[in-house]
């Protein structure tokens, strides 16, 4: 076990406080409101937190990777189409100049949407995280889901814990999914920092 | 007065709108960058009024390219521009001679006040 009962309430909270900063960027680049599902944590062997393999839609995805830590921003394709449009439209007078560059739209606004779950985990850690420059996949949810645990610096023990949390906006009919996956190193940073 | 700016960001969209908000308020993007190595070759080529300034990127984070940039000019006037709103990121970045700090999401007017600050001083 790596992060007792009370480690993991307090992760929860930290990451609703952090999810609910970044869903109202999220909404204000959008122009719609998203909601947030519930938030699952596991934890235990690497292996075994991965999303079983099955065929399913094509999805566009951001990873991230910090020390220790990588973040995986996916969308269904035509979520990811709308959220971009919906940016563009929102953001630039040439909307149509922005042709070919959803994905890196749906990257950038990834980004903007995790930083305030970073800076909290930053600040309960009491480290500076950057983020590093997202890498734009698009492919079935399971094999984003593997490249992002391949980016997963693990330790010997090969223990990891894994966050996801849905998102959703009826407005905009699109949805996504944050998964936040952890090395055994920094979760038991936070274990320290949030555990007194 | 019209600036001239660098853009340093690892994000083609986030380049592409800092570029076209830019130009509505009649200032010009003379390079952009998305790497240390690259910002400091286009300041050393452009010596531009303004850089504005990401904090992720690709080859050395945005404050490793603010103290190599203002190494390479004390004056260096620099406008970072990120979604890390971490209060200990804040202080690094002004200890580092940031000249003011723009959290994304930013609107055409947000970047248009934080420019036209530029422009006047």
């Amino acid at each position: 076990m790596i992060l007792s009962d009370t480690v993991q309430q307090h992760l929860r909270r930290l990451m609703r406080t952090g999810m609910d900063s970044g869903l109202a960027r999220l909404a204000n680049i959008s122009g719609a409101p998203w909601q947030a599902g519930e938030l699952s944590i596991r934890q235990g062997p690497a292996e075994g937190l991965r999303l079983p393999q099955a065929a399913g839609p094509q999805h566009c995805g951001a990873i991230f990777t910090m020390p220790g830590g990588v973040f995986l921003a996916t969308f269904p394709e035509a979520s990811a189409a709308a959220v971009a449009g919906a940016f563009f439209k929102g953001f630039s007078k040439r909307p149509d100049a922005w042709k070919g560059k959803g994905p890196d739209a749906v990257a950038e606004i990834a980004n903007i949407v995790l930083n305030p779950v970073v800076n909290l985990l930053g600040d309960a850690a009491l480290m500076i995280i950057f983020l590093s420059p997202p890498e734009v996949r698009q492919g079935e949810m399971n094999l984003l889901d593997e490249e992002a645990f391949g980016k997963l610096l693990l330790r010997e023990d090969g223990q990891a814990v894994r966050a996801d949390i849905q998102i959703a906006s009826a407005e905009l009919r699109a949805s996504g999914a944050i998964s936040m996956l952890l090395n055994s190193a920094l979760a038991g940073l936070l274990a320290e920092s949030l555990g007194a | 007065m019209p600036l001239r700016i660098l853009v340093v960001d690892d994000s083609v969209v986030a380049r592409g709108l800092i570029q076209e908000f830019a130009e509505c308020f009649g200032h010009q993007i003379v390079a952009e960058a998305a790497t240390l190595p690259e910002a400091v070759a286009a300041y050393q080529s452009h010596r531009p009024d303004l850089v504005t300034l990401d904090l992720s990127l690709a080859e050395g984070d945005g404050l490793a390219v603010l103290k190599a940039l203002r190494r390479l000019e004390p004056k260096a006037r620099i406008l970072v521009i990120s979604g890390n709103v971490q209060q200990a990121v804040h202080e690094k970045v002004q200890e580092a001679g940031a000249a003011g700090f723009l959290s994304k999401p930013f609107t055409l007017s947000d970047l248009g006040r934080a420019l036209t600050r530029f422009s006047q001083g």
